[in-house]
């Protein structure tokens, strides 16, 4: 009893002071939504990535040596499929230079024909002779092309500065982590933005084609993506407002759940602003599901509203009793939707956790603007005209209470449990990681992931990488034992399925010491002699990334043939396996660096996340149904229905190929804390009645009355503002938004239909 | 503590022969890893290559050579293989980096170590045998074996009739001082000796800077030919009409009776091998992608793009070319065109 006495007192307190109320939160509003106007997008590289997970560690040690995943690259491609003419390579300089002065490229990794560490060396009869591809009195005509021409041939760039069959060159250049001006993160869109204007517009002319790749322009276009969102957002705020009039047939009370809603966006983002926080690409779908669980309550509160003022005739009275009966209830949805979401802070991944703070506080909002804010402020309204409330819903109520009927019962959890069957079976199915080649976040066929498919087919170059670091002592690279150590770990490495070609040091340096031999390739050995070995070493620069400044670390550079997740793990755990047989000579060999390193990293950080997630999210759920019922029974009701559509989900994950990943993992997590929403409220209602020793069918028929239609109401609300992503242009937005609509729409049928079959087992007596 | 004490030695010996004794891996890959020299028995083609590589095909089934299935075979070594020698009956010898010679009495199927000395830090390069129990292998700066018992024992030998006029006259008078100091000296400036041919009872040498070198008694004495080219040729073959030799930057020359006539491939890649092929048409192996075929009415002519980026040996079977190279086996029908 001491809820409901602190309950009256909180509502007596709010509804003697509601001018003070109101204009608290009227202050609030403008102070955060000042805020909220000067948050920045922020998408940091190491945002994506399990900083704190092994691999990573490797990743950050030697980023320094030999570069990150962070790379960019640019083709340029010629119409006429021969790049071997005037326009072409001034173009190609032209670009070469300006990627040069693109703030936060690291100037000495700018890296194409034009560069002059790219050299060719052939073998003569008395030694080498050799010089740079593009000579410093290069003129692009005919000799000269044709001198360039032959000096590509014997740098052995074809494959990767120049494409195999010669229609396109490449830039390449890595960036920084940081902006080396303001010493601040490097800011990722704004260099997506620079190489689409300063580059792509400028000099995709002539037929001259320019494809860029790159995580920082996967972000840029991920971010050019999100804005389509807002088109989105105001058609998902008028279809709302519209299903919310339609519900409630008066404009006065429906426009205080869509304007509530918009308030707690604005709390949110201003005080995502003042924490320092910025807006992700990645997570700018959250205000939508702010705004529909934000609407879903309002409603909820309006409902008991009108309702309520059909008896007592008094707006003041109809909104405190609504305060007074959908506090707890909805305190605890909300709450529990809250703890749904910190859950996912348990994944060390930076942007699931902004995801996982910035939805729980969306949510925290939520019950300050719409279970306070709301009711407060309809106090104000004349409901003297409301309509009177339709009894039209009547007769489905009926028909769906006869769900409660014994052989009704049995047959709806026959057939729920089939479902969760064939569900869980096909659930096993599911997988970790990227299940498509190119950028997941967006479409296969969007530019950026046309232009890897472009890059990858011309090239000998893969995006799929994945480096082991040979660590070792210091000149380990003129140790013949170490370097063939290292040399038959690639080998070993070299014959595992999926990867499709690698490099080292070692294989550099066979090269070499032939190429001290007269290019006989009977001379491609690690020399046994320490002089020799030193001597092809010597010539492999260090900013080749083969090698640190000591050479006390090396890394092995596997190209694999795709990044499925398969192909990943079975790559790695092969790595893991045979590692340790050549280790024997003072050599540690460590996992993992390049975009697959990341992607391994992060595939098992979402594998290791997914089981303790779900713990927490059922144990907060099952925790707050059990003091908030103090009933096991009921829990079980609530539970039940919650965990097949989880498994459901998973079954959809599998039949749509869609991977378990950062972005459809939260959505599990969230789909549990929302989902859960249906059945508190239907059940704490019907717990009334069941207390009161009504029978279930009874219990069941009052709980659809008063809060029926607002559960229905409420799914379909949250399912269309979810729903309107399945238009992005992004690919995981599209997921999430399948994944999302389903699990509101199919909890909510859980909730009506499965909860009472349930019931009428866990009281069979009534 | 007696520190020259035979089993301490033998310890010591073991243990520094174990970093560097370990058996060729058996991988999917091995096909298709560097190779570099292919040979055949009357029932199997082997090639051999890095990393111990020896990968064998039956030709007891009459299949197309496009179809061949290779296999890899255990090989106690895990040195580069660089040359290949098989006798009809399918005796087989392969010898390598590590001064490794191996031995197959069985079409390659099983191998054993006929010689290994890695103090030498020499590789062989090529090894011939005359009949089943006389052959002779060659290898880096001048490193020259003969057995006499069909490879159970090998000696070395020094061969000062390969070098130059000049440098023997040089070592002659070094000899007249000191007998040692010439071996020594003499074993320092041997070039390296690349591939040997053999026929109709001529033995031919080529090697570094230019080497070539003729033999009538089998290798025991050298008649070096007058420098034609100061590059080091590769490869050396020899047919009923003429001697041709290839090498660095493209260089081939055709010995017609007793001139040297130039024939230089237009690419200035080193080369490899070269195949003899019917009506006196040769293919040009070399550290290119590209196969050129060489006859009397065209000259040279690209005929074929490979994948591998340098071909180090083939040979010519049934109307198809077979190549060994950076990327393995390559096998395909010789075009009837040509």
């Amino acid at each position: 009893m001491q809820f409901s006495r602190l309950v009256t007192f909180i509502e007596m307190m709010l509804f003697k002071q509601k001018k003070a109320v109101v204009v608290v939160f009227s202050l609030f509003t403008l102070f955060f939504a000042y805020h909220a106007a000067q948050i920045k997008l922020d998408a940091a590289f190491t945002k994506n990535i399990p900083l704190q997970h092994e691999y990573m560690k490797t990743y950050l040690d030697y980023q320094q040596d030999f570069g990150g995943a962070n790379n960019i690259l640019i083709s340029l491609c010629d119409p006429s499929d021969d790049i071997y003419n005037a326009s072409f390579f001034s173009t190609l300089k032209n670009v070469h230079d300006q990627l040069f002065f693109i703030p936060g490229v690291n100037r000495v990794s700018v890296n194409s024909l034009f560069s002059p560490a790219v050299r060719f060396t052939e073998v003569v009869e008395d030694g080498f002779a050799g010089g740079p591809v593009i000579p410093a009195d290069f003129q692009a005509d005919e000799a000269g092309l044709e001198t360039v021409k032959q000096n590509v041939e014997k740098s052995g760039k074809v494959g990767r500065l120049v494409s195999n069959d010669y229609s396109c060159a490449m830039v390449s250049a890595q960036l920084m982590e940081f902006d080396p001006q303001t010493g601040d993160a490097l800011d990722t869109i704004e260099i997506a933005k620079q190489l689409e204007s300063d580059i792509r517009q400028k000099y995709e002319k002539q037929g001259i084609t320019v494809h860029i790749i790159g995580f920082a322009k996967m972000v840029g276009d991920v971010a050019e993506g999100a804005k389509g969102v807002i088109l989105f957002f105001l058609f998902a705020i008028i279809i709302t407002t519209l299903l919310v009039y339609l519900f409630c047939r008066s404009i006065k009370l429906a426009v205080f759940p869509i304007v509530c809603s918009l308030i707690a966006i604005i709390w949110k983002v201003g005080l995502l602003s003042l924490l320092g926080f910025g807006i992700d690409p990645m997570s700018i779908l959250l205000p939508f599901l702010i705004f529909a669980i934000g609407v879903s309550h309002g409603v909820q509160m309006i409902n008991a509203i009108a309702k309520d003022y059909h008896k007592s005739k008094s707006t003041q009275l109809a909104c405190s009793n609504a305060f007074k009966a959908l506090i707890i209830p909805g305190f605890i949805a909300l709450v529990s939707d809250s703890i749904g979401f910190l859950t996912i802070l348990s994944i060390d991944i930076g942007i699931i956790r902004e995801l996982a703070i910035s939805a729980s506080i969306g949510v925290g909002v939520i019950i300050l603007t719409n279970l306070i804010f709301l009711p407060v402020l309809a106090s104000y309204l004349d409901l003297s005209n409301l309509q009177a409330p339709q009894n039209s819903n009547e007769k489905l109520w009926v028909r769906l209470a006869s769900l409660t009927r014994l052989p009704i019962a049995t047959i709806a959890i026959a057939m729920t449990f089939t479902l969760f069957v064939a569900g869980f079976w096909y659930a096993q199915g599911m997988k970790v990681g990227d299940l498509h080649a190119g950028a997941p976040a967006l479409h296969e066929t969007s530019r950026y992931n046309q232009d890897t498919f472009l890059i990858t087919e011309k090239y000998s170059v893969s995006v799929d990488i994945l480096s082991v670091i040979a660590e070792t002592s210091p000149d380990a690279c003129t140790s013949y034992e170490k370097m063939s150590a290292i040399d038959d770990f690639q080998w070993r490495l070299s014959n595992v399925e999926g990867v499709q070609s690698s490099i080292s040091l070692t294989s550099v340096a066979k090269i070499i010491n032939a190429g001290y031999n007269e290019a006989n390739p009977k001379w491609r050995v690690i020399s046994k002699n320490q002089a020799t070995l030193a001597q092809s070493v010597s010539r492999v620069p260090t900013n080749s990334g083969l090698l640190n400044g000591d050479c006390s670390a090396m890394p092995i550079i596997l190209f694999l043939a795709d990044h499925k997740a398969e192909t990943i793990e079975r790559v790695i755990n092969e790595i893991k396996q045979q590692k340790t047989q050549f280790e024997h000579s003072g050599i540690n060999f460590r996992l993992a660096s390049g975009p697959v390193g990341v992607m391994a990293a992060t595939n098992e950080a979402v594998t290791e996340a997914q089981t303790p997630m779900m713990l927490y999210v059922y144990g907060a759920v099952i925790f707050l149904c059990l003091i908030s019922f103090k009933s096991l029974k009921a829990t079980i009701a609530v539970i039940v229905p919650l965990y097949v559509v989880s498994t459901l989900a998973q079954a959809l994950m599998t039949y749509l190929q869609i991977g378990l990943t950062v972005y459809t993992l939260p959505v599990i997590a969230l789909g549990v804390g929302i989902g859960v929403d249906y059945g508190i409220y239907i059940l704490s209602t019907m717990i009334i009645y069941l207390n009161q020793g009504y029978s279930v069918q009874a219990s069941y028929i009052e709980a659809l009355k008063e809060r029926g239609s607002a559960v229905i109401f409420t799914g379909l609300t949250l399912a269309i503002g979810v729903s309107t992503w399945l238009f992005s242009t992004l690919k995981f937005q599209v997921d999430m938004g399948v994944l999302l609509t389903f699990m509101f729409v199919v909890n909510m049928l859980g909730a009506i239909l499965v909860l009472p079959a349930l019931a009428k087992y866990l009281w069979p007596k009534r | 503590m007696n520190f020259t004490h035979p089993l301490l030695i033998l310890l010591l010996l073991i243990v520094s022969i174990d970093v560097l004794a370990k058996n060729a891996e058996i991988q999917p890959l091995a096909p298709k890893s560097l190779l570099l020299d292919i040979s055949q028995t009357r029932n199997a083609l082997i090639a051999v290559g890095e990393r111990g590589h020896i990968v064998v095909a039956n030709k007891t089934n009459n299949e197309p050579a496009e179809s061949f299935e290779w296999r890899q075979k255990p090989v106690p070594t895990a040195e580069m293989l660089t040359g290949v020698f098989a006798l009809e009956t399918g005796q087989v010898w392969a010898v390598g980096h590590g001064a490794t010679i191996l031995y197959s009495p069985d079409h390659g199927e099983t191998w054993t170590i006929q010689f290994q000395d890695f103090s030498l830090e020499k590789p062989f390069f090529d090894i011939l045998f005359f009949n089943d129990k006389q052959g002779i292998a060659i290898g880096a700066y001048g490193l020259f074996m003969r057995t006499l018992d069909g490879g159970l024992t090998w000696h070395k030998e020094l061969h000062a009739t390969l070098l130059p006029v000049d440098d023997i006259e040089y070592l002659n008078e070094i000899k007249q001082s000191s007998e040692d100091e010439y071996q020594e000296e003499l074993a320092a400036v041997l070039p390296h000796l690349n591939k040997l041919a053999f026929a109709n009872g001529d033995l031919w040498v080529v090697g570094e800077a230019g080497l070539i070198a003729k033999s009538i008694d089998q290798g025991t004495t050298w008649y070096r030919e007058d420098e034609i080219y100061a590059g080091s040729f590769f490869d050396v073959q020899i047919t009923d009409e003429f001697v041709i030799v290839a090498g660095l930057r493209g260089h081939v020359f055709q010995r017609v009776e007793t001139d040297w006539q130039p024939l230089h491939s237009k690419r200035k890649t080193s080369i490899n091998q070269i195949i003899i092929l019917p009506n006196n048409q040769f293919l040009i192996l070399a550290n290119s992608n590209l196969l050129s075929l060489y006859n009397d009415n065209i000259g040279y002519q690209d005929i074929k793009k490979l994948s591998s980026k340098s071909q180090t040996s083939g040979l010519f079977y049934k109307n198809h070319i077979i190549t060994v190279g950076e990327l393995g086996i390559s096998a395909f029908k010789f075009p009837s065109a040509y």
